[in-house]
């Protein structure tokens, strides 16, 4: 298991690195350049010179890439003295050695890429590891400081909707499955299309229009905000009226979200399950006189869960890189907006970061998603 | 000109008791009271008596604003810095929050759009005495600083701010632009308690701008002063101070106790407000939703014609709305340069009968009423944008007339004998220009001008095409700015003498090739660029206007200078303004007082001391 972690890492490593190159080099080719709009500004060609001079802009395209990677890659400051995160990485790696020694399951090998990824976020919360992600020419200041700073919020938001989708919508799949061209089912199908194939901004705005602006005018009751994260008096709120303040800004950007990642989860869990229903090996075990709920969740939903753990590992990927539309129309200050604002501007150090930062998502999730595999259908061998 | 004014607050004084007054005899504003027949000065402590029916003296109410209250504006945008020094910091939304708490020589009236002093008692004039050209051909500016103006602390504001902010700026290990400061004598800066003085090594009306944000020198340390600034707001010197900035959702301020102005139609201490909260949401729909729900109080939303019509449906539950023309203005422009041929081989630009049929071709009345939802009236002068009063209106001369263009575009043909025809180009990614590409087709399908769109994005288009001057007809905006050294400086870019790189003619008319070594490196992208087609005695008179207008301090010379380019530039046709883009606000009026939208650069915050809850009056 550890063996194919490591190889699944190194292939991750050699991902990064094409992505990398590839992004960079259509940065460079998309023309024009971070300094265009100062160009038509009279009086800002000595200051254009320095910033040029100061971002590096006047280097050869190989060499400001050859740059950037050697300080993305290298750490910036490593603070010894945050013991705890310290600690925490410690303890990941020397528990990742004690469990390759016995590992036996893929359980096992789930747990260590788990305390792996939640040590590094210790770690880079703490800035015990900070790497030299460079300036952001926009004037946004240091871009680690900036990704992070946004992270916390697109995890958030990423996480309730992704466990409002899963809560629902994989039941629901099961639910359609068990109970076929019932009437349920086909509502089901209906409803899944229906959220499937509209724009997710319609159904942000949707959601604005009836759910804090009218339900608040037929109500009298504000219940749910249109925008942001948190209301500017936050700081000052008991810890009951945060926590409320919190659900009211949550609910609709958590919901849009979810409401299409549902549609596709109940589709795919109908599905898988509806396959492994008419499986042989289900009819076994209805035959050997097991209760219907055993079939079902024990036999029949393990192996039905494989096509969406792809799905979920992929989403979950995306969500880390934000959900871009969702985050502009409610104002939600995750890494989506800025990566929308780092384009826009051309901002070379900030756009790369936060490419790379959604690779890794994507190349982390796709290993723990094959770990699941394995845990899920134990024919599945990583030798 | 494009240069973002570091100005904030309030039109004060004499001004604004005047509008007042003017206010209080016009309307029937609850505010002001409608009953009274002598008017008492507004901080007059009053009382109504009874007196004998013919002899009735009755005095107004005091006016009292309420204090306390919180107001939330929405943008679309964040800023990328709250540091107008740092790079990023000329973006418009920062100096838009930055009112709330940035103090400097000068703002701009929301009333005469014209600049009034701040920190000063009155802004420089050689008629003041504050401006003086000297024998040797310098000049020296003197401001006296007001004594009551103070940081938040309680420090009195010096000249050794003023000179602690010039240091800063000069410094050559930060990047910051230094443009006219570099002009200013370092040996001549002489710091007084509440005076400051500097020598200009020429009279340039460019100074007026200069010191729009004072830095506080007792609490900034330099070395660290272009890293700490998003996490540590130096001292305030406006109404506000900063409190905290929640990176992607807002940034709020509170009130600066320590704020040295009060109102002059109440006498009462400013501001009136808590707190001042900018939210960000990039979505026009959801800001605008926030605002029906109340969640905000004012937005300066994108003024799209839907947007508008909107907005003013919410006028009948308490919203008030304002649509004015702002200070970015359209032009259609020639480009003179050899460069034009690689995009249309058929350009005739060089002749003036060819930019005059087009020049008749184009209906700007269509294109207000077609981008514009007809909000505004076109613009027959750049100077409408910065100074309305001086404009001659000098591109009235060319009203769309077919007859007309086509005989001009005859004219071109025979005085050029090449197929003259028009290749358009603006940047793709911008629907009003877009938009405008294509009624342009229609226009010059019924003058019979051949004519093609060439449209391309924005990061190509000023990226690359406007420095290489590869386009033939082109179309993009400048940005208008209070004072006349706003005008002075656009005159820069149509300078005979300063092709690029030297200099922003990017236009190339009159301009000459340069010397080989001024190509060296990256200006390569220039040679061979700057020949121009069109050098006459029109634009050599241009180019003598121009220095003679970067030469003189004198207002009275400065306007006849202003007013000879833009007959210069208007019978010439180097360019052809088209329309000022809208800018519009919306204020729930039931909740927020004294609320008044500034077309200028210093937008809707400029006011925001005097901004106050009515829902919180008595």
């Amino acid at each position: 298991m550890l063996a194919y972690i490591i190889r699944r890492l190194v292939y991750g490593v050699i991902t990064l690195l094409a992505l990398s190159m590839i992004v960079f080099s259509l940065l460079q080719m998309t023309g024009g350049g971070p300094l265009d709009r100062l160009k038509l500004n009279p009086r800002m060609g000595p200051y254009i010179d320095t910033l040029t001079e100061l971002w590096g802009l006047d280097q050869p395209a190989w060499r400001q890439y050859l740059t950037w990677l050697k300080n993305y890659t290298t750490p910036e400051t490593i603070a010894l003295q945050n013991v705890l995160p310290v600690i925490a990485i410690g303890a990941a790696i020397g528990l990742t050695v004690l469990m390759a020694k016995f590992m036996k399951s893929q359980w096992q090998g789930l747990l260590v890429v788990g305390v792996w990824v939640l040590a590094l976020w210790i770690a880079i919360s703490n800035t015990t590891i900070k790497f030299n992600w460079g300036t952001s020419f926009s004037g946004a200041g240091d871009v680690w400081n900036l990704v992070f700073s946004r992270a916390g919020a697109t995890f958030r938001l990423g996480l309730t909707a992704l466990t409002l989708a899963l809560i629902i919508g994989v039941p629901l799949g099961i639910y359609q499955a068990v109970r076929q061209y019932s009437f349920f089912d086909q509502l089901g199908t209906v409803g899944a299309f229906f959220a499937f194939s509209t724009p997710i901004f319609i159904i942000g705005i949707g959601l604005q229009i009836v759910l804090a602006l009218y339900l608040e005018r037929w109500t009298g009751v504000k219940i749910f905000y249109v925008t942001g994260m948190n209301s500017p008096g936050y700081s000052d709120l008991s810890a009951i009226g945060k926590l409320v303040d919190t659900v009211q800004h949550l609910v609709l950007p958590a919901v849009s979200i979810a409401l299409i990642s549902l549609a596709g989860y109940a589709r795919f869990q109908r599905s898988s399950m509806l396959e492994v229903l008419h499986s042989d090996y289900l009819r076994t075990a209805k035959a050997k006189g097991l209760p219907r709920r055993k079939v079902i969740v024990k036999h029949a939903l393990r192996n039905a869960m494989i096509p969406v753990v792809t799905l979920v590992s992929l989403d979950l990927a995306f969500m880390i890189g934000g959900a871009i539309i969702t985050e502009s129309i409610f104002g939600w200050p995750g890494i989506g907006r800025l990566y929308i604002l780092a384009i826009t501007t051309i901002d070379y150090p900030l756009v790369m970061a936060i490419v790379m930062v959604i690779g890794m998502g994507l190349v982390l999730m796709n290993i723990i998603a094959d770990i699941l595999y394995g845990v899920l259908d134990p024919r599945v061998r990583y030798d | 000109m494009k240069r973002i004014l570091h100005s904030r607050k309030v039109a004060f004084m004499v001004l604004l008791i005047a509008f007042a007054l003017v206010a209080a005899a016009c309307s029937s504003d609850p505010d002001v009271g409608d009953t009274t027949t002598t008017a008492a000065p507004p901080a007059d402590t009053t009382t109504t008596t009874e007196a004998p029916p013919e002899t009735t003296t009755t005095t107004e109410a005091p006016l009292v604003r309420p204090y306390g209250g919180e107001v939330i504006v929405a943008d679309d945008q964040e800023p990328p810095t709250l540091n107008s020094f740092a790079p990023g910091g000329d973006n418009f939304i920062v100096s838009i929050i930055g009112q709330s708490y940035w103090a400097g020589v000068q703002e701009i009236d929301g009333f005469t759009l014209e600049l009034i002093p701040e920190l000063v008692t009155e802004l420089p004039t050689v008629a003041n005495g504050g401006v003086t050209v000297n024998d040797d051909d310098t000049m020296t500016v003197k401001y006296q600083i007001r004594d009551d103006a103070q940081w938040e602390d309680g420090t009195p504001i010096t000249g050794n701010d003023f000179q602690f902010t010039y240091d800063i700026i000069m410094n050559p290990d930060l990047p910051i632009v230094k443009s006219t400061y570099e002009d200013i004598d370092p040996d001549s800066v002489i710091v007084g308690e509440k005076t400051f003085e500097y020598t200009l090594t020429a009279p340039t009306v460019l100074f007026d701008l200069l010191f729009g944000t004072i830095l506080p020198a007792h609490a900034i340390d330099p070395a660290t002063f272009m890293e700490d600034w998003n996490d540590k707001m130096w001292p305030s010197a406006g109404p506000f101070v900063f409190d905290e900035w929640a990176q992607g959702e807002f940034v709020r301020v509170v009130r600066n106790d320590n704020y040295w102005k009060t109102d002059p139609e109440t006498g009462q201490q400013l501001p009136y407000l808590d707190s001042v909260t900018f939210k960000f949401i990039p979505e026009t729909e959801a800001i605008i939703t926030a605002f029906k729900a109340r969640e905000i109080d004012i937005i300066q939303p994108p003024p799209s014609s839907e947007t508008i019509e909107t907005l003013q449906a919410l006028e009948a539950e308490g919203a008030r709305v304002e649509v004015l023309s702002g200070p970015v203005w359209e032009h259609l422009n020639f480009q003179f340069g050899p460069k034009r041929f690689d995009r249309n081989p058929n350009s005739c630009n060089e002749s003036f009968n060819m930019r005059a049929a087009i020049a008749h071709t184009i209906n700007k009345n269509v294109l207000t009423d077609e981008i514009l939802a007809g909000q505004v009236e076109p613009l027959d002068s750049y100077i409408d944008a910065f100074a309305p009063g001086l404009s001659q209106q000098a591109w009235a001369q060319y009203q769309p007339d077919v007859a007309k263009a086509t005989e001009f575009y005859a004219a071109a043909l025979e005085e050029t004998g090449k197929e003259c025809s028009v290749v358009f180009s603006t940047t793709s990614n911008n629907d009003a220009r877009v938009q405008m590409s294509e009624l342009f087709v229609g226009m010059f399908e019924t003058t019979g001008i051949p004519y093609e769109n060439d449209l391309v994005d924005s990061s190509v288009f000023f990226g690359e095409w406007l420095d290489a001057g590869t386009w033939d007809l082109g179309e993009w905006a400048w940005v208008g700015s209070p004072g006349l050294s706003g005008l002075v400086d656009i005159h820069d870019v149509f300078d005979p003498e300063g092709p690029p790189p030297l200099g922003d003619n990017i236009y190339r008319w009159g301009t000459s090739e340069l010397a080989d070594e001024e190509y060296e490196g990256d200006n390569a992208v220039y040679a061979g660029t700057n020949e121009s087609s069109v050098k006459d005695a029109a634009s050599e008179r241009y180019a003598v206007v121009r220095d003679e207008m970067n030469a003189t301090v004198d207002d009275g010379e400065l306007v006849a200078l202003i007013q000879e380019a833009e007959a210069i530039l208007a019978d010439n046709l180097v360019i052809f303004p088209l329309y000022a883009r809208l800018v519009t606000a919306a204020v729930w009026a039931d909740e927020v007082g004294n609320f008044k939208h500034n077309p200028t650069v210093a937008s809707h915050t400029w006011n925001l001391e005097l901004w106050y809850r009515v829902d919180l009056e008595g």
